[in-house]
């Protein structure tokens, strides 16, 4: 392969629908739909979408949180996906999440110190408790917070705060890549913006790979080097971050990136509003599956999907537009 | 002229273990007839507890201890329940920010939206459905004719936000209170709904508050904001002016702190610390704790609101020139 | 204009300062304790009693509860009314009611307690592998707990105490055997909510394995509403006890219990009804005391209680 930490290719998580007393599979839920990508060793590869775009469930399935259906993850070479329980509990040491919710991700009966500490005992890291505790302080040093209130529980911490304790659990094993699922996105914007500088230092310091997974355009353009957008369990566009949010190609790209409110009431852009609804990925729209929302939709878009192609060096789209 | 909606040094206390503790305090705006109010801050700033002592609908444990609250003249504040009950949803409607919960999830839509028309406008059954298919139309409802006999559950969040719009629209108010509308929306649904509370402003020349943590909605859709910082006003002018010259240096902070679309940054400016709490306010600015500019008079002293332009203000002391210069 | 950068963000601030100092005054935390929850204490109480009467129940019983007194009839072979020897009267047999009262509550309570581990160590980890596995396991268990649960309670004691001879170990054995999949049920129910919270996944993907996760993760985080209805579950078992003794298929004469001894008072009610009122009221009592402090443990376990 290339020289790629992460690769992803045609994954898919179809949860099945069922129903009846025998619980028979009457259909699946495309959550996930054959999404393709690679993540450059020390890259931020950010994957935007609306809610139920299946951003989350791709990073899940990349740390098979939940088992994927289909197609392949590559982790440093290794084809996670086909690696025996022993062996993915060991690789679970190299990739490490950073969940959303600041009051759900930490368990609430642990103190800071046990939480931190966790991680260490599962994976045999340090022999003595007084080692591990020395690293749970220099943890919660490199994170930005005070060593003094170490005993303390979680809900003594403020969201950003319990945000920082969360990115110290997931380094506790020295990772090389972490997936941010909406790590700030629960937050203040004024917390939100100290959360941003500090993954940027991390990146920065111990050569983190990320996954930044999020709904808010501005921040993943703002720490991203390159952007995947996802639509209904695909991947509909794939570019370097400026190149991406200068020259969109997709119309839901477009879409997405014009309806974002702009803080400056003096400036005059076109919009482009989107009518309707996201379908659901149970039924997915025939062919493209943007076409019922889509501006430019042109006949062949009702009966086929896109190909994914390379329109631009670097810069993917799966649109007819560009046939 | 005389305002709208007229709210002037309004505290309102929430009871604690530690007894009564305010959540806002002298907070004091106007808002005229088709006028659009942003009320911005971060979380616990007392926005919402803004919205809710208008609306006269704090919980049991919140109460406004003083001043007064005038909508059209009328004073809020000392009206009793049932008065208070015939302007809520008559003249003063308002919607919420989850609009997976704020629908009655065991009443069709289309009773839910008839209800307030045959209780504040005495239309009977008939009457009042055939205003609510006319109502989810003009919210942009398709098939409006059988989503009236459909159940909340079977609407997507913007469809029920639109429902929420066309029952807060259904005896045509005067004021909408619109508490973070579109925060649980995705981008390009917040910007239907968006549209949608322009149209039905322009149309019905409708007064809006509306409550956001977002700039970049207040920057779109409002004509004046008031910032809130720990239950105070901080900071309050038109919109053009407030984002022209942002003056108090938390609403500097603020605008800092989120990141642009339009350029790349290599370092976000962010705001150091936490918004002190409830109990422990500090006595002087409550921002000090904050603030890059503080001084010694910050934390002593705490500030008015202070002129900074025509319809300007921000309760700072670097507003008065001559503490600068010293 | 300004650019607000400050390293660092999380120095202890003053306030946080003061924070501190505030924490180290809390040396009247007992005292606001007892005023936000009243209930605890007061049905902590009245457990904490019931415990020491049973506890020493030799000591504290004026008579041996068995002994038949000669004395503690009248002459016409009646019952004696409460007095200042037998203070809470006798039975028909002569013997101590106060004495038998004492005894009594070491059966309630011995049935109360064992009745309800039993159904705690059955059906937590029954319902925390029916909740965490989910799919064919949970099915099976959920089925095994529907069936006890519709089993009618009287008919399968009767069955079981015919089997096993009645005694109170075997009391207990039977109630506790049947009251687990409540039990059961309800941690599931927990553990199925518990498992949706990301600190789970987190766990999970930090290469935790799923006894780790089970046991060190979400097992202490569902022991609240565990220890609220093993509580509540105590003095609804008691209860049990007295309706199985009443009915004389739990613990047998002559060992004393509220229950056999309201039994034996019904027939002479009418002359001696102090034979009733003691053990009924000892009994109403010792449930309303179990009752108060698992209502109380709830309001204190709630996460969203006002601090």
């Amino acid at each position: 392969m290339t020289d790629a930490l992460l690769s992803v290719n045609d994954l898919k998580m179809h949860f099945p629908i069922r129903k009846g007393i025998l619980r028979r599979t009457v259909g699946y839920v495309r959550a996930v739909d054959g999404v393709s990508f690679d993540v450059k060793a020390g890259e931020t590869f950010g994957l935007v979408g609306e809610s139920g775009c299946g951003k989350t469930t791709t990073g899940r399935s990349i740390l098979r949180l939940i088992e994927p259906s289909g197609g392949q993850v590559f982790f440093n070479g290794k084809n996670v996906t086909k690696l025996s329980n022993v062996e993915m509990r060991k690789i679970r040491s190299e990739m490490q999440i950073v969940f959303q919710d600041p009051y759900g991700s930490l368990n609430p009966r642990y103190t800071v110190q046990q939480t931190l500490e966790e991680p260490m005992i599962i994976h045999n890291l340090y022999k003595s408790a007084a080692e591990r505790k020395k690293r749970a302080m220099e943890l919660l040093e490199v994170v930005g917070l005070s060593t003094s209130r170490m005993n303390r529980y979680p809900h003594e911490f403020s969201g950003g705060q319990r945000q920082r304790i969360g990115i110290a659990r997931a380094l506790a094993v020295n990772p090389k890549l972490i997936i941010a699922d909406e790590p700030v996105s629960a937050l203040d914007v004024s917390v939100q913006s100290q959360v941003l500088n500090l993954l940027d230092d991390l990146q920065k310091e111990f050569h983190l790979t990320y996954v930044f997974i999020a709904h808010d355009l501005s921040v993943v353009k703002h720490i991203s080097n390159r952007v995947g957008v996802m639509y209904l369990g695909k991947m509909v566009e794939l570019a370097e971050s400026d190149s991406l949010y200068e020259k969109p190609l997709h119309p839901y790209t477009q879409a997405l990136l014009s309806a974002v409110p702009i803080p400056n009431p003096e400036a005059k852009r076109e919009r482009i509003i989107l009518q309707g609804d996201l379908p659901s990925p149970a039924n997915p729209p025939s062919g493209c599956y943007f076409h019922p929302r889509c501006q430019s939709c042109m006949d062949i878009c009702k009966t086929t999907a896109p190909e994914w192609k390379e329109i631009e060096p670097g810069h993917f789209a799966a649109c007819h537009l560009y046939n | 002229m005389s305002s709208l909606l007229e709210v002037s040094g309004i505290k309102t206390s929430f009871l604690t273990n530690k007894g009564y503790l305010p959540a806002i305090e002298d907070v004091s705006f106007t808002l005229d007839k088709g006028e659009v109010l942003g009320i911005v801050g971060e979380s616990g700033c007392g926005k919402s507890v803004t919205s809710l002592s208008v609306m006269q609908l704090l919980s049991t444990n919140g109460k406004i201890e003083k001043g007064s609250i005038r909508f059209e003249g009328k004073d809020l504040v000392n009206l009793s329940d049932s008065d208070m009950r015939k302007i809520r949803g008559n003249e003063i409607a308002m919607i919420f920010q989850e609009p997976m919960t704020s629908l009655n999830p065991v009443h069709k839509i289309g009773r839910q939206i008839s209800e307030s028309l045959m209780l504040h406008k005495g239309m009977n059954k008939s009457q009042a459905r055939a205003k609510a298919v006319d109502l989810l139309k003009s919210v942009g409802i398709p098939r409006a004719e059988q989503i009236v006999d459909e159940y909340p559950h079977r609407l997507s969040g913007g469809m029920r936000q639109r429902v929420m719009i066309a029952i807060a629209m259904s005896c045509d108010p005067k004021l909408l209170i619109a508490d973070e509308p579109t925060t649980a929306l995705d981008v390009t649904i917040q910007a239907q709904i968006l549209d949608l509370m322009r149209k039905i402003r322009k149309e019905h020349n409708m007064a809006i508050l509306l409550i956001t943590h977002d700039l970049g909605v207040v920057a779109e859709m409002c004509d004046r904001v008031v910032v809130m910082y720990a239950g105070k006003v901080v900071e309050q002018g038109s919109v053009k002016e407030i984002f022209r010259n942002p003056s108090h240096p938390y609403t500097v902070g603020l605008m800092n702190s989120i990141p642009k679309l339009e350029e790349r940054q290599a370092r976000l400016p962010s705001i150091p610390g936490n918004v002190p709490s409830l109990e422990l306010m500090p006595k002087g600015c409550r921002f000090a704790t904050r603030c890059e500019f503080v001084t010694e008079k910050c934390i002593q002293e705490e500030p008015t609101l202070l002129p900074v332009e025509e319809n300007h203000e921000a309760r700072c002391w670097l507003m008065k020139k001559e503490e600068v210069a010293k | 204009m300004a650019e607000v950068n400050m390293q660092e963000p999380e120095t202890p601030t003053k306030l946080e300062v003061q924070l501190a100092y505030e924490g180290m005054k809390e040396s009247n935390k007992f005292l606001r304790l007892l005023k936000a929850y009243p209930l605890v204490f007061v049905g902590g109480i009245m457990v904490l009693a019931l415990v020491i009467i049973a506890v020493f129940a030799a000591k504290l019983a004026p008579f041996n509860p068995d002994t038949q007194f000669p004395n503690g009839l009248a002459l016409d072979g009646a019952p004696l009314p409460p007095g200042p020897i037998f203070r809470m009267g006798t039975d028909d047999l002569g013997r101590d009611v106060m004495s038998r009262v004492i005894w009594g509550s070491q059966v309630s309570l011995e049935v109360g307690l064992m009745a309800s581990l039993i159904s705690l160590f059955i059906g937590t980890p029954l319902g925390i592998i029916s909740g965490y596995y989910g799919k064919f396991v949970d099915t099976v268990i959920m089925r095994i707990t529907d069936v006890f649960l519709a089993f009618p309670f009287i008919l399968f004691v009767v069955a079981l105490v015919a089997v096993l001879k009645p005694s109170v170990s075997n009391v207990f054995i039977a109630i506790g055997v049947l009251g687990w999949p409540l039990t059961a049920r309800i941690v599931r129910g927990q553990v199925l909510a518990v498992k949706e919270f990301e600190y789970v996944q987190a766990a999970k993907a930090l290469g935790a394995g799923s006894f780790r996760i089970l046991f060190r993760i979400i097992l202490p985080n569902i022991m609240a509403p565990v220890i609220v209805l093993t509580t509540l579950n105590i003095g609804n078992n008691m209860l049990l006890e007295s309706v199985l003794s009443f009915l004389g298929i739990g613990v047998q004469p002559p060992t004393p219990s509220w229950g056999s001894m309201l039994a034996e008072g019904q027939a002479v009610f009418q002359y001696a009804p102090w034979l009733l009122y003691y053990p009924g009221f000892a009994l109403l009592l010792a449930v309303l005391g179990f009752n108060l402090l698992g209502d109380g443990l709830r309001e204190l376990f709630n996460p969203r209680r006002v601090r």
